[in-house]
């Protein structure tokens, strides 16, 4: 039997996929159908009646997003009959609310607008009220979140958002309160936005079609058609998840998740709206320590000093954190070990487990996977994206292993749960993070070995810091199994590539690269020369006897590996301010000075390639 | 159009120390109505019906509680329970009288029933007596249109209702609202 039928949409014979919708088979044949409630990446509901459509043999127009294609089909997409009820549903949406376009951020001429709503009563020309709005009531606007408000009158009930948090984020924060005309988008039991169990992943926000969400930051400072809109990586895990910037001029206004990219839209607070907090206190000139106080100079001066007490120092180290580029990466190690012939390169933070478990799970595994399993590592507060997709998964009933030593936040969605234990490690250590290793019991690994056995499509999540006997117990897995290592920071992966992992580094003269690490509280070993590179002044400049300026993540061009093991591109999307070269730029200038200056001619090369 | 972060939620959700959904309750819904259902999530309609049996109205907390059991999110619980106007979000009196205002019960006088119930009781549509006695509403068709004008009292159907024996149905309840049953149904089949 075929999988295919023959409709017609609008006198054209479209093939489409049985299960297909009307709507999905119409818009695979280039056909428009206007909706408001349906989004791609949701379940379809129904509940707008603005895609209706004409079926023969039907007696009432029908919904084309739950209608589902038979064989020989007759739909007509924009008969009278159609149109009419049409501006029959948008008049009642209008009705409904306070629908007053011309205050809200997302309003614009039909060409700019970013309301669906708006968009649709410009095609089917709307120009007045027919049933007066609802402004009789109050509506209120919640704007207890952080990033984003709730403007209940911009709201037409679609229950995108809710959708967006139950099958995207798989948080089942909001739902809805009362019904009829006093229906309202609520969370938990209807509190206040910012008292729920919301996470601020900001799913519900990329799915509004209205303007009743609304990002704190990019409202009412320009459409998206007045701006760029870049594909990019975030940097702030090693999930390195895609993003879409909306850049106007010198300033990042807005990132969503890219649908089309393995996180298929889904972000978390921390890349959707804590990554663009500009940092405080910006370096921007090189700085010496003279008399205990850091003093502006030029990077002439700066450099050939830090040259010469690098040239003096007996013993020298490098330290950069993982939020830097594979180029910066590469630049690092070469400066240590060409020209300063030191091999002690470390990061800053951030553990990378063995990588040679294979195969390497990609994150859509996650989204069909039957059983996930989490070692030694809390997705939900690390990398909350694989964690978000566990929680999908707990959703649609696979078992959820957690393995650890403490309580996570995955326990409430751990079908089984299996404990490591904590050993300590080879002597005291400046890292906290590398004082102790975990280690699972021969009993809990035949446990999780059945486990596994016995699963369709298992996927391991394992964290750095386990035992060689767990690791080696993992590497002897049926080869079914596929595995997802939890390195935690940002290119750690990339670093780990070329040797750079975090050890313990002893010497007198140290070079950090802290760049653009949002927080303080990393302890350096003493040195009696350290300089930092950093993009804002932290605990680790109030030591430092030289301070050069950095780039910001959205200043910066290269590459980073995520925990897949891709490639993933960073771009520039503002202009660094005057003076700030890219990240390896000092490095360069110093080789230069300390006689290999042609150490870094091809590192331009390999920017400009990219 | 108020820029406030408004709290819609009129009490705590945290009403007692104690669970409302008692472990004794819980054991119930487990015996008694997990084995009819498929899932968890579809006992979510007679458990609320049991706890406004148990405290007269669902409490927050209660709501928040059996969202934990059932393993569903809280807002899936309220979603159901804020659908229906039979379920009671708020407290009402000990006993819920509900006059039928459809066509039928108002050409046959619900109109007088009405008037007589808020003169008598005090209070207007919605209230509650202040002794926590009894709340008046009136509610759509009740499908006894042949014996208008009907009235509920609780979950019994009184028909064919005149002033009068509207008082004497009133002045003859029982202290405790879980006494006043319909003679014609049979409670051991449907009890909670």
């Amino acid at each position: 039997m075929s999988d295919t039928v023959n409709i017609t949409i609008n006198g054209q014979v479209v093939h489409a996929r049985i299960g297909q919708s009307v709507l999905q088979a119409a818009q695979s044949a280039g056909i428009d159908v206007p909706t408001l409630c349906d989004h791609p990446h949701l379940r379809a509901t129904g509940s707008c009646r603005v895609c209706l459509v004409e079926i023969e043999k039907q007696r009432m127009l029908q919904p084309a997003c739950t209608f589902p294609v038979t064989e020989g089909m007759v739909v007509r997409t924009e008969t009278d009959k159609v149109v009419e009820a049409r501006k029959f549903s948008l008049q009642m949406l209008f009705s409904e609310r306070n629908h007053y376009c011309m205050f809200c951020a997302s309003s614009g001429t039909p060409e700019t607008s970013e309301c669906e709503l708006q968009k649709l009563a410009y095609r089917y020309g709307l120009d007045c009220f027919q049933y007066p709005p609802a402004w009789q009531k109050e509506w209120p606007v919640d704007a207890s979140r952080k990033s984003f408000t709730m403007d209940h009158s911009r709201c037409i009930l679609c229950r995108r958002c809710i959708r967006a948090c139950d099958e995207i984020a798989a948080n089942h924060t909001l739902g809805v309160f009362q019904r009829g005309a006093k229906t309202m988008i609520c969370a938990d039991d209807s509190v206040t936005f910012g008292q729920s169990t919301c996470v601020e992943c900001g799913t519900c926000l990329q799915a509004c079609p209205t303007g009743a969400l609304m990002d704190k930051r990019s409202s009412f400072v320009g459409h998206a058609s007045e701006c760029r809109t870049v594909r990019v990586t975030c940097v702030g895990c090693a999930v390195a998840c895609g993003l879409k910037a909306m850049v106007r001029g010198n300033t990042v206004l807005r990132l969503d998740g890219d649908w089309d990219e393995h996180n298929a839209g889904l972000l978390c607070v921390k890349g959707r709206f804590e990554s663009l907090r500009r940092p405080e206190n910006r370096i921007t000139k090189p700085m010496i320590r003279r008399d205990g106080e850091l003093v502006e100079v030029g990077w002439d001066e700066a450099i050939t000093y830090t040259a010469g007490k690098f040239k003096e120092a007996q013993s020298t180290a490098g330290m950069i954190s993982p939020r830097f580029t594979n180029e910066t990466m590469i630049a690092m190690g070469a400066f240590l070990n060409e020209v300063l012939h030191s091999d002690q390169v470390t990061l800053l933070h951030g553990l990378v487990p063995p990588l040679d478990l294979e195969p390497r799970a990609q994150l859509k595994d996650l989204e069909d996977a039957t059983c996930i399993v989490v070692v030694g590592e809390d997705v939900l507060q690390g990398q909350k994206v694989l964690g978000y997709l566990t929680k999908r998964a707990y959703d649609r009933q696979a078992s959820v292993v957690v393995v650890d030593d403490h309580d996570t936040a995955m326990d409430d969605y751990a079908t089984e749960r299996l404990h490591l234990d904590a050993m300590s490690r080879h002597g005291p250590s400046p890292f906290a993070a590398l004082k102790f290793t975990y280690h699972l019991s021969l009993d809990g690994i035949s446990r999780l070995r059945k486990i596994l056995e016995t699963s369709e499509r298992p996927v391991v999540m394992y964290g750095p810091a386990l035992s060689t006997l767990v690791y080696a117990a993992l590497r002897s897995l049926p080869p079914h199994v596929k595995f997802l290592p939890l390195a935690t920071g940002s290119n750690a992966c990339g670093a780990a590539q070329y040797g750079i992992e975090m050890r313990e580094v002893i010497a007198d003269a140290l070079f950090v690269m802290a760049g653009d690490e949002p927080s303080n509280g990393f302890v350096l070993p003493p040195a009696s020369f350290t300089v930092v590179q950093a993009v804002g002044h932290s605990e680790l400049t109030k030591k430092a006897d030289v301070v050069l300026p950095g780039r910001l993540w959205t200043e910066k061009r290269g590459t980073i590996v995520n925990i897949e093991g891709r490639e993933r591109p960073v771009v520039e999307l503002t202009e660094a301010p005057e003076g700030i070269g890219p990240d390896w730029m000092p490095l360069a200038m110093m080789a230069a000075v300390l006689g290999r200056p042609g150490l870094f001619a091809t590192m331009a090369q390999v920017q400009n390639s990219l | 159009m108020a820029w406030i972060a408004e709290d819609r939620r009129a009490v705590s959700a945290k009403s007692s120390d104690q669970p409302l959904l008692t472990d004794a309750m819980k054991k119930h819904l487990e015996e008694k109505y997990f084995p009819r259902y498929p899932t968890r999530r579809a006992v979510v309609l007679p458990a609320l019906h049991y706890i406004q049996h148990t405290y007269n109205y669902l409490p927050a907390q209660a709501l928040e509680e059996l969202a934990l059991f059932l393993q569903i999110a809280p807002s899936e619980v309220l979603d159901t329970a804020s659908f229906y106007e039979e379920y009671w979000l708020k407290p009402k009196g000990k006993y819920l009288v509900s006059v039928c205002r459809s066509l039928s019960c108002e050409v046959c006088g619900s109109k007088e029933l009405e008037a007589h119930l808020k003169r008598k009781l005090g209070i207007e549509l919605g209230q509650t007596t202040g002794d926590g006695r009894f709340t008046l509403v009136e509610v759509e068709c009740l499908g006894a249109c042949g014996t208008a004008p009907v009235a509920m009292v609780n979950d019994v159907l009184h028909e064919n209702l005149t002033v009068d024996q509207l008082d004497q149905v009133l002045n003859s309840l029982p202290a405790d609202p879980h006494d006043y049953k319909d003679p014609t149904v049979n409670w051991e089949l449907d009890e909670h």
